[in-house]
């Protein structure tokens, strides 16, 4: 009796800690089962993924598909003179600029293709640039399709990129309200000099109604580039470029070829380390065309980004037409918030001096860009 | 007396010739890191010339894709970079603007050294903008972990190997003495640190994930939203609660963002800022691999000290 009575008083005694401790165990046993379950589920799920993948049997593999993004920008206009005249750019009202749909990817080891397709408004659907491209050799890359013309730097530019919502008047009146986009092909020699000198050289279709449309078939037009970049110091950057081209255009006799002239000039500042978001650009083009008559132009402006998400900017463009001595004078003021890469609201305000009413506009564009849109180059 | 002329002549033709010829021997490599650039150095010695792209207070996410580094690029023998996307907004428009066939992707003058590391902090499931700026296959702040630095180090290495076989003997050697200084001082680095291991931080940006996984150091916030994303209001509230719920004392940032959140948060709290180089140069003191961790190592010590 007496060591029933020890016994029970053992066990009430070490019960608690032995059953404590079996708890535990069992808890313990309980995380591994539950753990084991996970990864059986895991495991099985990328069992079914890989046989969800049979890319093999239907020869469709969507692991190759190009990347494509879509970039949309939303513009709300206002403008002093209303909407009567028809020619007028930018009119007082809601629209969507452009729609711009991008496919990028590699075709295979030595060929790659950007496709570029926009839609101006919500009705007007084409092809802006096809562009393929290759490494031949050593500093030497061909280019073929449909793409912007390097005559100035802003002709370079699609619309979602451009600094400002009005195109210069320089620009317009010298390249056509669309600018100078060609069908040709072109190789591009990076020389080999101690600083960044590049030459491209184009044969192109010669398609642009400002400039050639010429009616003889084999009235092709030619490009020649000089694109130079010099570091001034580690923040500060110089480029200066020269473009020149010429081609037959739809006249005859004196006037039958077209010459264009292109120089572009811009110093990039960028601080190194923490003030790297105060960026300061200036940059100055000027255009002129010589067929029937001489047009020329030239824009300049100063972009200033003062915070992080923050750039102001502002923009004078002035252009010239010899035939009726018209010029315009374009003054602009613009205002950026980026909160993002991908996103970003403009105010800009133009005032347009020229021969017919002056214009007062507004802007204020939303502009947007979705998937696996690529930076943009320097 | 002629003759003797001659001989000195032709003694430093040759001298110059030889000179020459080592120097046109040496890899020209291209990096876009200076930890890479300084881990190169090390292991490459006299038979490479080094270069990287980004200054060290610099932030590699956003480096502006200048046309003199594709001159640089065009040049080089072989690009190392970090990978893991910390390159993403620049670095495919400088191989393509270089036009340098040996250092394109699968050439053997390409290597990324996120292939020999283990990332950490691999986001899961389906990923979209609305994140942030994040790295679907990684943290990309690798190269802050002494133990990654002797991975890096051994790519670096074998790569070397591979395009400059006569002087492999040489690379192998500079890496057994890397790997040796590294050791050496990860010893030391962690007796220091750990006094201060499991202590609480909130950092600025998800920068020092692989040093404080290795030295134990827990961060528990950080200042931006979401990575590349500022704080809204709300969240600095949520930090600042955060700070004083768990008796946090330190905020940690990398030298090249801006000091405005975290000084409103010391205002409000405290709660003291350490700013840090996040790479080699960051801070003149930071003149190597090595320098660079003994001056976060001292600089982490030194603010958990003072306390």
């Amino acid at each position: 009796m007496k060591l029933f009575g020890i016994l029970f008083f053992l066990i009430g005694f070490f019960y608690p800690s032995i059953h404590a401790h079996a708890v535990s165990k069992d808890k313990t046993r309980e995380d591994i089962k539950q753990l084991e379950q996970r990864i059986k589920k895991l495991e099985s799920r990328r069992k079914n993924s890989q046989l969800n993948n049979i890319s093999t049997a239907t020869g469709l593999s969507p692991s190759f598909n190009p990347a494509i993004s879509l970039n949309g920008l939303l513009l709300g206009t206002y403008n002093s003179e209303g909407n009567d005249n028809s020619s007028q750019s930018n009119k007082t009202g809601l629209s969507v600029q452009e729609m711009e749909l991008q496919l990028a990817g590699n075709v295979d080891t030595w060929f790659r293709v950007a496709a570029t397709f926009s839609m101006e408004g919500t009705s007007q659907f084409g092809m802006e640039e096809l562009v393929g491209s290759g490494l031949i050799t050593n500093n030497l890359s061909l280019q073929v399709g449909k793409f912007f013309i390097p005559v100035g730097k802003h002709n370079q530019l699609h619309t979602h990129s451009q600094p400002f919502v009005a195109t210069p008047v320089s620009n317009e009146m010298v390249l056509g309200e669309d600018g100078l986009k060609e069908i040709g092909f072109g190789a591009n020699y990076l020389l080999p000099v101690p600083f960044f000198s590049e030459i491209n050289l184009q044969i192109l279709e010669g398609e642009n109604e400002n400039l050639f449309a010429s009616t003889v078939n084999d009235g092709f037009a030619y490009l020649t580039r000089s694109a130079n970049s010099f570091d001034l110091s580690d923040e500060t950057t110089m480029d200066a470029n020269l473009a020149y081209a010429f081609g037959d255009n739809s006249l005859t006799g004196t006037y039958k070829t077209t010459e264009v002239l292109g120089v572009d000039i811009r110093f990039k500042h960028k601080p190194l380390g923490r003030e790297a978001y105060r960026t300061t650009i200036w940059q100055s083009e000027f255009l002129t065309s010589t067929r029937e008559q001489i047009k020329t132009g030239f824009y300049t402006y100063l972009q200033q980004q003062f915070a992080k998400h923050w750039w102001a900017q502002g923009r004078y463009s002035h252009s010239y037409q010899q035939s009726d001595r018209s010029d315009q004078n374009q003054y602009s003021l613009a205002l950026s918030y980026f909160p993002s890469e991908f996103l970003e609201t403009k105010l800009e305000y133009t005032h347009l001096n020229q021969y017919a009413a002056d214009e007062n506009q507004l802007f204020l564009r939303l502009n947007f860009t979705l998937g696996a849109h690529k930076g943009h180059s320097y | 007396m002629k003759k003797k002329s001659l001989t000195i002549y032709i003694s430093f033709l040759f001298l110059l010739l030889t000179v020459t010829s080592v120097q046109a021997k040496k890899i020209s490599i291209v990096t876009t890191t200076t930890d890479i650039a300084s881990i190169t150095r090390e292991i490459g010695g006299n038979f490479v010339s080094v270069d990287s792209i980004a200054k060290g207070g610099q932030d590699p996410h956003y480096i502006q894709a200048k046309p003199s580094y594709m001159v640089k690029l065009n040049r080089a023998d072989l690009l190392i970079y970090q990978g893991l996307q910390l390159e993403i907004e620049w670095l495919s428009f400088l191989i393509e603007g270089a036009r340098n066939p040996k250092v394109r992707p699968l050439q053997p003058g390409h290597l990324d050294l996120s292939s020999v590391i283990e990332p950490l902090e691999i986001p899961l499931g389906d990923l979209d903008r609305s994140m942030g700026h994040v790295h679907p296959q990684g943290n990309p702040h690798y190269n802050l972990s002494p133990s990654n630095a002797i991975k890096m180090a051994n790519a670096i290495a074998d790569k070397l190997s591979l395009l400059d076989q006569e002087n492999e003997i040489v690379y192998r050697k500079n890496l057994d003495q890397f790997v040796l200084n590294i050791n050496d001082r990860l010893s030391n680095w962690k007796s220091r640190l750990n006094k201060i291991s499991n202590k609480k931080v909130i950092v600025f940006h998800r920068t020092w994930v692989y040093l404080f996984t290795e030295f134990g150091i827990d961060q528990i916030g950080t200042i931006e939203k979401l990575p590349g994303v500022p704080p809204t209001p709300m969240h600095l509230a949520k930090i600042k609660n955060l700070i004083e719920q768990n008796n946090v004392r330190v905020i940690i940032q990398a030298i090249h963002y801006d000091s405005e959140f975290p000084n409103l948060l010391s205002s409000k709290t405290g709660v003291k800022t350490v700013v840090l180089p996040a790479f080699v140069g960051g801070v003149p003191e930071a003149t190597s691999y090595f320098s660079t961790m003994e001056y976060i190592v001292t600089k982490l010590v030194n603010a958990f000290s003072n306390l």
